[in-house]
């Protein structure tokens, strides 16, 4: 049972690459048409996407050892991205002198939240983990407000939501299923203030998404369900 | 504080009970416990330390108990 099993296994891998292979020459043979280039895009993701569907299946046919060494591989890739995409905006700020498009910040804070989140919530209970990471990206958001504006009052009416934040965090035990609420209608709000109603190009709404409207919304939802209890 | 730090690890004898199970090789072993020869070779260089399951599996095929399969030594390093 087991080497039909792992033939399959076998053929499904054969096969994926084999598709990764056609996906490459299909890029360069692909017409300039919107809808040609968005399919093409979203069949790249979804083939891309499946080896971590599979990992994350009951029935994996790694074994443990193999799941380890994914992982650690997959965690020595990530730094090593983090890395890069450091040295490139620095060296791309000291040769032109402007700060590095909207694209770069987007791609290089959008995976290191979620792994914050991912490992609060997996770690911490989740008002402890809601607290850490209210009051942090508040303290940086009003750090940030504070910075933009120095000596004005607009500083204030910025400042404020964030400071709202810290206190909602720093109420996390003690009331967890209204801070989780009030968490959730301020990530719902942020979704409709920063994301539907505002005109920032796509990277820099997925930026906002995953720096201000993520850890608020997740720490809410996070609160709703668990309720203190460990995830 | 001494300075003394100690080290808890984690040393196993899978290679000794399989040699005492009518000399079984790691392919076997590892076909027995679901896993790769490589995930039992690392296992017995103590590469790798198995889940508490698989650590039961490997166990139940040696017929030994666990505790003389799996057991921590403590090293102290300066």
């Amino acid at each position: 049972m087991k080497s039909v099993f792992g033939q399959y296994t076998s053929l499904m891998r054969s096969i994926w690459m084999m598709l990764v292979v056609i996906s490459i020459f299909l890029a360069a043979a692909l017409p300039q048409n919107p809808w040609c280039i968005y399919s093409y895009g979203a069949f790249v993701l979804i083939l891309l996407a499946l080896p971590l569907v599979m990992e994350f299946k009951k029935k994996s046919e790694l074994d443990e050892m193999q799941t380890h060494n994914t992982r650690l591989s997959s965690h020595i890739v990530y730094n090593l991205t983090v890395g890069l995409l450091i040295i490139i905006m620095m060296k791309d700020y000291y040769s032109q002198g402007e700060n590095a498009p909207n694209q770069f910040y987007m791609l290089l804070l959008t995976p290191m939240t979620v792994k914050l989140l991912f490992n609060m919530f997996a770690n911490l209970p989740a008002w402890q983990a809601a607290r850490i990471i209210t009051i942090f990206f508040g303290a940086s958001w009003t750090l940030f407000a504070v910075l933009s504006h120095v000596g004005d009052i607009v500083v204030v009416i910025e400042a404020t939501p964030f400071l709202l934040l810290i206190v909602l965090g720093l109420m996390t035990k003690k009331w967890p299923v209204i801070c989780g609420l009030l968490l959730t209608l301020l990530g719902i709000f942020g979704t409709w203030f920063f994301i539907i109603g505002n005109r920032f190009d796509i990277y820099m709404k997925i930026l906002m998404t995953s720096i201000l409207i993520l850890p608020v919304l997740t720490s809410g939802v996070m609160l709703l369900i668990r309720n203190g209890k460990k995830l | 504080m001494s300075g003394i730090v100690y080290i808890v690890t984690m040393k196993n004898e899978v290679r000794y009970y399989r040699f005492m199970r009518d000399e079984m090789t790691q392919q076997e072993l590892a076909d027995k416990v679901n896993v790769t020869r490589q995930t039992i070779l690392a296992i017995e260089k103590s590469r790798f330390n198995p889940s508490v399951r698989l650590a039961m599996k490997i166990a139940e095929v040696l017929s030994v108990s666990i505790e003389k399969l799996f057991q921590l030594t403590e090293e102290d390093k300066e």
